[in-house]
């Protein structure tokens, strides 16, 4: 999709029709608020000062009058003046760890800007980053060695020592985001953080786990990415998952055994009948689809290449490149929109050689080298004209081929693909009725087996930063009034506090104050905690606390007598 | 007459819809957001959190009127300036933040064109034309939607601010009428008008 931008200059107005969208990373590389802020002073220094000192004379003396007052009406009633959780969070970091000590470590990679690479990590997760992915701050690309660093984040105590904040407005309404596993990438190059380069794009495959039963569809998870600019987390797209194993969730009871062997028999019936499915698709392999013409964009600049000279390197297999010089014959190469910037200069430059690697079936890699310098394009092979217009015919003529070629594989395959589709539902119907059998002849509670599942997160990050896998909790509308105090009956003072649920994977920030009007969840077990001065982690389990309508409940809240050592003490103080 | 009438009822109708949808700004985030202001008020540092959630939007309603990305950017930053430099001065009146922003923005890039002396930027989506044409008569075609254009070239500075804003930016009345300082009914009544303008004009 692309605007044609029409402009009609009319006598009162230069009216625009299909106007440039802006990207909003476009619209906030122009935001600055340092140096509007040093704007504001410099003009504030300027102005008169004296009319301006009597004014604010006369307002302070109404400010301090205000003031006392509120002190006298604060005294009466025992209480201090509450504060506002959003300008307190507002002063902090929006990342904040809490015991930056502790803060969950970042793995880090060295890869040739040149090359790309692909990096495991230890949990299964990879990271697929294509080559000249990176751009300074000046939008260059960046050459040679550039560090990747990279961590995951699956619970909630990697969430609270991360500092990432879980809450999320969606337009005014609050929500935690329950998450099923988080990665954060970023890169360097000489102490300098880089940026993606624009169209490129690492492909991360994150392996995480999920609580499920057998038979149970996976519940939809989304991919949102942390706006450190607007403090908030913004969604990119559906999460794509898929299931890598099943086993019987740990902490099962006496018929643990009669599970495991349920789920191992209905995995070996599936594993069957994939086999014999696969192999009656294999009968008949499947025509390959006609590829689309593309037509060029208006205002798009083209090149001209010529595959024949002896100066240009195609760097994919043979056979992909006579394919293309035959597909491509008549084609012009667009500058992609997706481009790297470039100056317009290079083009009256005399290029010595020119290298052309395919990304995938519409982008390409164009690589313009002399003995000075490299400049890298994305471009796309498009139509014009008259070639268009055939390569439509053709395409069509093609499409309606392949179209009958697949209508009659169907006809060949349906009916013997749905009787094996029957027959395997009606064995796993069997099998599930002989284990509940044997499940309820021992006394078991009736069910599927609960089960953990190995899943993968696929999603390209367009950017680096904080991408997260997960899924929006609506924060409840009923809220306790809280007073959170020490063994000793003394309130702490004003500081950021947590709490995670035990049935839910999120970890939840707030201003604890004397008076904390707080919505739990109300069907969980949960666990409130914050740190006190000295790093100790003074903590309540709760659960199903009772409302007491608008009444203060005091929250009793046990300090850690020990001092913090390492990870495994945080994690031995916040178990449920 | 009858077609008016008509009309009228279906902006009604879409109107309600509309706000359902749209994102509103409920009275306890105003006020929480008014705590933020006071902050503000108080330290001009603590005008960042305001500053990052409205740029975005400031900026993309300049755009709308300047089509230039730089002449934005340059706007937007006066817009801020003088946010903060009036600061001071604002009140808590039940009306979102947001549409203070917006009245200074549409006062700042009136404020450029005069000075440039050159006509100010409408940006019109085709698909918003033929809605608009739809509004006003039953056939949409091309000749009645060039007629539009040459009939909403001729609206004055004020008219056209209220079709813009109702139509190529789809507030609502309730939002129009904070940007504009006028009443809900007073906005709905004035654009009615309007659109009764436009149709005489094209039918003649």
């Amino acid at each position: 999709m692309y605007a044609i931008i029409l402009s009609t200059m009319g006598k009162n107005y230069h009216i625009k029709l299909n106007p440039d969208p802006l990207s909003r990373e476009r619209i906030e590389s122009h935001m600055d608020f340092d140096a509007l802020l040093r704007q504001y002073q410099e003009a504030d220094k300027q102005q008169v000062k004296r009319p301006r000192v009597i004014k604010l004379a006369y307002v302070a003396l109404a400010a301090a009058a205000a003031l006392a007052l509120l002190m006298i009406f604060n005294i009466w009633n025992g209480a201090s003046s509450p504060q506002s959780e959003s300008a307190y969070f507002a002063k902090l970091p929006f990342v904040n760890p809490p015991l930056s000590e502790w803060e969950p470590e970042f793995i880090s990679y060295k890869m040739n800007v040149n090359q790309g690479g692909v990096y495991e990590y230890e949990s299964g997760s990879r990271l697929v980053v294509p080559a000249a992915a990176f751009m300074n701050d000046r939008g260059q690309l960046v050459e040679g060695d550039v560090a990747i660093h990279y961590r995951e984040l699956h619970d909630f105590v990697d969430f609270f020592l991360s500092g990432i904040p879980m809450n999320y407005d969606s337009a005014g309404r609050q929500f935690y985001l329950e998450s099923i596993g988080m990665v954060e990438i970023y890169a360097e190059q000489n102490g300098e953080r880089l940026q993606m380069a624009p169209g490129k794009e690492i492909q991360v495959e994150l392996v995480t786990h999920i609580r499920t039963t057998l038979d149970a569809p996976l519940p939809h998870y989304s991919i949102y990415t942390l706006d450190t600019m607007n403090r908030n987390w913004a969604y990119r797209e559906e999460a794509r998952l898929e299931v890598l194993e099943e086993k019987l969730d740990a902490g099962q009871s006496a018929y643990s055994d009669i599970q495991k062997e349920w789920l191992e028999s209905r995995q070996a019936l599936e594993k069957s009948y994939d086999a014999q499915l696969a192999a009656l698709e294999a009968m008949a392999p499947k025509p390959i689809a006609p590829v689309k013409p593309q037509r060029q964009m208006s205002g798009q600049p083209t090149i001209e290449l010529n595959f024949q000279d002896e100066n240009f390197d195609f760097e994919g297999d043979n056979d992909e490149e006579i394919a293309l010089t035959r597909k491509l014959k008549d084609a012009i190469w667009q500058i992609s929109p997706q481009s790297p910037p470039y100056d317009e200069n290079a083009f009256k430059v005399t290029w010595e050689r020119m290298r052309l690697k395919p990304i995938n079936e519409w982008d390409y890699t164009l690589t313009l080298i002399n003995d000075n310098r490299q400049l890298q394009l994305i471009v796309n092979p498009v139509l014009v004209g008259e070639a268009y217009e055939q390569a439509m015919s053709q395409y069509e003529a093609n499409l309606a081929e392949y179209e009958s070629q697949m209508d009659y594989r169907e006809s060949q395959l349906k009916a013997r693909r749905e009787t094996l589709l029957q027959q395997e539902a009606d064995e796993t119907r069997f099998l599930d009725e002989a284990f509940t059998e044997r499940l309820a002849e021992a006394g078991a509670p009736q069910g599927k087996p609960a089960l953990l599942a190995k899943v993968i997160s696929r999603f390209k990050a367009h950017q680096l930063g904080v991408w997260n896998c997960d899924r929006p909790l609506p924060v409840g509308e009923e809220k306790l009034n809280l007073k959170f105090v020490d063994e000793n009956g003394e309130t702490f003072t004003p500081r950021t506090a947590y709490f995670a649920g035990k049935t839910h994977n999120t970890v939840h920030r707030f201003l604890a104050t004397e008076k904390t009007a707080l919505a739990l969840p109300s069907d969980d077990a949960h666990l409130i905690w914050l740190v006190t001065d000295d790093n100790r982690i003074a903590l309540v389990r709760q659960s199903n606390t009772e409302h007491k309508g608008r009444k203060t409940q005091t929250v009793v809240m046990k300090v850690a007598a020990e001092p913090l050592r390492n990870e495994e003490d945080i994690r031995a103080v916040l178990r449920f | 007459m009858f077609s008016i009438l008509l009309t009228s009822s279906r902006i009604l109708a879409n109107t309600i819809g509309m706000d359902a949808q749209k994102k509103t700004v409920s009275a306890e985030r105003m006020q929480e957001e008014w705590l933020e202001i006071q902050a503000a008020q108080g330290d001009p540092a603590m005008f960042r959190p305001l500053y990052v959630r409205y740029y975005e939007m400031v900026f993309r309603f300049i755009y709308r009127r300047t089509a230039s990305e730089e002449l934005s950017a340059d706007i937007c930053s006066q817009v801020f300036l003088k946010a903060m430099q009036r600061l001071s001065d604002y009140s808590f009146k039940g009306v979102p933040f947001s549409a203070w922003l917006f009245r200074i923005a549409s006062n700042e890039v009136a404020q450029h064109f005069r000075q440039q002396q050159k006509n100010r930027v409408l940006s019109i989506e085709e698909t918003q034309i033929g809605d608009m044409a739809d509004e006003i008569d039953e056939e949409d075609n091309e000749a009645l939607r060039a007629a539009l254009l040459l009939a909403l070239d001729d609206l004055k500075e004020g008219d056209m601010e209220l079709i813009e804003m109702r139509f190529f930016e789809q507030r609502s009345f309730k939002e129009i009428a904070d940007i504009t300082g006028m009443t809900e009914s007073n906005a709905k009544v004035k654009t009615y008008r309007i659109l009764e303008r436009l149709k005489k004009r094209l039918s003649t």
